[in-house]
């Protein structure tokens, strides 16, 4: 299961509420039968359920809607006021094109420059968007040690506003304020018609009657096709000023219904289509997006999630610990004349300046022997030359006991080349303890 | 043969005492805390398990077992049980007598689980010559039929008696065998293991491809989340500024601005160890400026710029007025530049470079303090060679790791332009949150990847 866009809003916001709080150091939510997503989900809504991450969270998108709701009902009043306003001076005669003009030019001219500069600009999703977002981005700036508060709303605007997605976002809400304000007029519009009467008349010093039965011409099929009354040529070409309709009542009533109609059907319609038509690109543009899992919070959650690895566990336990003893030591060098051995030595050691090659190296059980033998024939005190790399083992330590008995203890040298660490030191004098050594015969050159 | 093996599939981790069998339960399950490890004999006394988990599900159960000390000795006991094979382990096991149970006790825990295992992993120094005790290891834990493979460790410190050990292996009927060295960890080398255990057992051969399909998800993932948390740091502190100060307030501003690096900087390690699963404590890096998790050298001093190879001279030359490790940055184009973009920006921006972008911002009486080229060059050059050498530490890592004198000072190609472009932000005047500054996030992690 992938996270859906919202899912993944909130676990963001959860995340840098989390990297500044400390995250939950109890597990929120049991992972049994789940898929990390999935738990993350319901370890989020857990969370959200019984911290009060709940307000930071929420603290952005209330802010933003009251906002929204707010300046819509702003917009709806300065819309009603300013048609009022523009036609309850205008005495009892009202110029049609003229109020269309008013009504619907501003609105149409806006729309062709956000078009424009989307379509122009593709790159940079229009010229007011990163405007805007750079606003935005002022409101809520990126903080050193921000608040839980500020840092969830800057992960809530960031990922409305300013992510891919962001532009048409922003364009929903243009429309969407353009609507209201629309609306505003239009309901002013409804209300002075519907208190006040109004000669519908048009004049031109250039253009004639023909081009005005034109343009009502091309504006009213789609309205008639709503069922709205239409003027026709001959109550168009009676609204010019210098003339007076013959049916006058039945004119004024349908412009008035023109009037509306083409507020609503050339005005309010569009904005509205094209904000929903933003929305539904807004809400495809998110369902692309994902939630980065490479940073190290959500890292971390997958291993509470799925650990790597279990710790350690003890199955077969050590009931007698050897007792390390240290011993502090002066070592003595062996004598002069004494018969030399190696054990264990690898190939490529270097032996002490000026000793001979010829020495039996102890590897294996039959080279043992040999050295056994060696000793008992000599009789004469014996140095072991020894990697001062190598640790004691017992196997060693077996050999050791082994030569010190063959050779008597009292004449059996343990010489480390080089001198090893402490730890190492101290194997080698157990291992000469347990042969019945000194301290003093653990040695080096 | 049955169609889901059992699970966990259990291996025993065997071997003479002190070649690295901890260490290799501690790489292999990427925890540096997992038992003891020592550089002396008989360290581990005990058997200790523990899993590789894959999805919560344990796939794998290795053994940490104590290390086989005398094994020539072992011999003679064992051939004077007269029988052969799994029956004459158990009869040694049941049958010993107390003495000779109490001088083999740790040679009978490895037994047991030699045993018990699916398989044993046999660990092997490999600066050791092939001596007689090991070929007798290898016999005792032969008898207990199971698949044996050995790892050769140590293979870092000395590859000479590498061929030695494979021919006696060979001898002894071992061809599979895996080159891994604990301490230098290098993930190919993991998947070789697995693809051996692979073909020792042919049962478990689809639980095994899963787990590792896993874990190279996971090892590609992790790195590409270090190498993020880099891009992150080199970009934010290309691009970080300071309204410039007068006097007083100037020098207060100038420590601000090092100390916000020399945070950073530490935000940035604290969270690569976190995703490497190392800690701070057991990452010493000594010749690296890093110690105990902390920068151990100054980010300015002047050692820390040579150190790397860096020549202090050109910075002093301009940044005199504020110090080194900072330097002037006209600002104040943002309309203009907005329109500048691409080439033109970056050939404007190279020719402007120090003198030129000085002379121009004293002319505008706009300043701005930024990070100078220098001080990010060192933070690079830092931060590849601690990612460089965190990439290959096995989690059995004691020592510190020791910086490759020959690639300190070498800056790779291709920096240059990651940089031209991360300023090219600063004269856009565009914030974290714009698609330029994105995109040039995207280029840097890509070349960071690339260069690693
Ligand atoms: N340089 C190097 N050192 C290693 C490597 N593997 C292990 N070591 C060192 O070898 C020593 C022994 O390692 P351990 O993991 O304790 O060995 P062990 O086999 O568990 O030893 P016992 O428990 O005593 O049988 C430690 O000092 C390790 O740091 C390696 O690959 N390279
Ligand atoms: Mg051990």
């Amino acid at each position: 299961m992938s996270l859906s866009f919202k899912q993944q809003l909130i676990a963001e916001q959860i995340r840098v509420i989390e990297e500044i709080q400390g995250a939950e150091p109890q597990p929120v939510v049991s992972s049994s039968g789940l898929n990390f997503s999935s738990w993350l989900v319901a370890r989020n809504q857990e969370l959200v359920r019984r911290t009060p991450i709940q307000s930071a969270i929420q603290f952005a998108p209330v802010i933003f809607r009251r906002l929204l709701i707010a300046v819509s009902v702003l917009l709806v009043l300065i819309g009603a006021v300013t048609s009022i306003k523009a036609l309850g001076n205008a005495g009892t005669q009202l110029n049609i094109f003229w109020v269309l003009g008013v009504l619907l030019g501003l609105s149409w001219l806006s729309l062709v420059l956000w078009l424009a500069t989307l379509l122009l600009n593709r790159d940079h999703a229009g010229v007011v968007a990163p405007l805007f977002g750079k606003v935005l981005g002022r409101l809520l700036p990126e903080r050193q040690q921000p608040t839980p508060k500020q840092a969830a709303g800057r992960v809530w605007l960031q990922r409305l506003f300013l992510s891919t997605s962001g532009f048409l976002r922003l364009g929903w809400i243009t429309h969407w304020l353009w609507s209201a304000y629309l609306l505003g007029g239009l309901l002013g519009l409804l209300l002075l018609f519907a208190t006040r009467q109004f000669d519908f008349v048009w004049q031109s010093t250039l253009l004639g009657g023909d081009s005005f039965v034109q343009i009502t011409q091309t504006l009213t099929p789609q309205l008639a096709a709503l069922g709205v009354p239409v003027p026709d040529a001959q109550q168009i070409l009676a609204s010019s000023i210098d003339q007076t309709p013959a049916n006058a009542a039945e004119t004024r009533r349908v412009w008035a219904l023109f009037l509306l109609g083409c507020v609503l059907l050339y005005g309010l319609l569009p904005r509205i289509l094209i904000g929903v038509i933003c929305a539904v690109g807004e809400w495809r543009l998110q369902s692309r997006q994902t939630l980065d899992l490479n940073q190290p919070y959500f890292i971390r959650l997958q291993r509470e999630f799925w650990p790597q690895g279990s710790h350690g566990k003890i199955l077969d336990a050590d009931d007698r610990p050897p007792q390390m003893r240290q011993t502090l030591v002066s070592p003595r060098p062996p004598p002069a004349d004494c018969l030399w051995l190696g054990l264990e030595l690898p190939r490529e050691f270097t032996l002490p300046a000026g000793m001979e090659t010829d020495f039996i190296n102890v590897r294996d059980d039959a080279s043992q022997r040999q050295a056994l033998a060696v000793i008992q024939h000599n009789k004469r005190p014996v140095a072991v030359l020894i990697d001062g790399h190598k640790a004691a083992d017992r196997g060693l330590q077996r050999i050791v006991i082994d030569l010190a008995s063959a050779s008597g203890p009292r004449n059996l040298w343990l010489v480390l080349q080089p001198l090893p660490a402490e730890a190492k030191y101290q194997s080698w004098l157990q291992a000469a303890a347990r042969a019945g050594l000194t301290p003093e015969q653990v040695t080096s050159l | 043969m049955s169609n889901s093996p059992p699970l966990p599939l259990i291996l025993a981790v065997v071997g003479h005492t002190n070649t690295g069998k901890t260490s290799l339960l501690r790489t292999l399950l990427r925890n540096a805390d997992f038992g003891e490890v020592r550089d002396s004999a008989g360290t581990t006394r005990h058997v200790e398990a523990a899993q590789l988990l894959l999805r919560g599900k344990p796939y794998i159960e290795l053994r940490d077992t104590p290390g086989l000390e005398d094994s020539i000795a072992l011999a003679g006991h064992l051939k004077s049980t007269g029988l052969r094979g799994r029956s004459c382990l158990e009869h040694f096991i049941g049958q010993a007598q107390p003495d000779v149970a109490r001088e083999f006790e740790q040679e009978i825990k490895v037994l047991r689980q030699a045993l018990e295992c699916h398989a044993m992993l046999y660990v092997i120094d490999c600066r050791e010559d092939v001596l007689e005790k090991y070929r007798e290891e290898i016999a005792a834990l032969s008898l207990a039929s199971r698949p044996i493979l050995p790892v050769l460790n140590f293979i870092q410190a000395d590859s000479r008696q590498l061929q030695n050990w494979r021919t006696a292996l060979a001898e002894l009927g071992l061809h599979a065998l895996v080159e891994f060295d604990t301490v230098a960890f290098d993930f190919d080398a993991e998947k070789r293991l697995y693809q051996k255990l692979q073909t020792l057992l042919e049962t478990w051969y689809q639980p095994l491809q899963q787990l590792l399909d896993y874990r190279a998800e996971e090892w590609q993932q992790v790195r590409n989340a270090c190498i993020a948390q880099v891009a992150a740091l080199l970009v934010e502190m290309a691009t970080y500024t300071q309204p410039p100060g007068q006097g007083e307030q100037r020098a207060k501003q100038l420590e601000s601005l090092q100390n916000t690096v020399r945070q950073r900087e530490q935000h940035c390690l604290r969270n690569v160890l976190e995703l490497l699963n190392f800690s701070s404590a057991n990452v010493q890096l000594t010749n690296l400026p890093v110690q105990n998790g902390e920068w151990e050298l100054d980010l300015f001093a002047p050692e820390t710029l040579k150190k790397f190879g860096l020549d202090t001279a050109s910075a002093a030359a301009t940044g005199a007025a504020l110090g080194a490790g900072v330097d002037l940055l006209l600002a104040g184009l943002s309309l203009g530049a907005a329109s500048l973009t691409g080439a033109a920006l970056g050939t404007a921006w190279h020719t402007s470079r120090r003198y030129g972008k000085d002379l121009l911002a004293r002319a505008r009486g706009e300043k701005i303090l930024c990070v100078d080229d220098t001080t990010v060059n060192v933070l690079l050059l830092r931060q590849l060679s601690l990612l460089r050498h965190l990439f290959r530490r096995g989690h059995a890592a004691l020592g510190p790791v020791q910086l490759n004198e020959k690639e300190k000072a070498e800056i790779p190609s291709g920096w240059r332009e990651q940089l031209t472009r991360a300023r090219s932000l600063l004269q856009l005047k565009v914030g974290v949150d714009s698609r330029e500054y994105k995109n040039a996030l995207t280029d840097m992690k890509q070349w960071l990847a690339s260069v690693l």
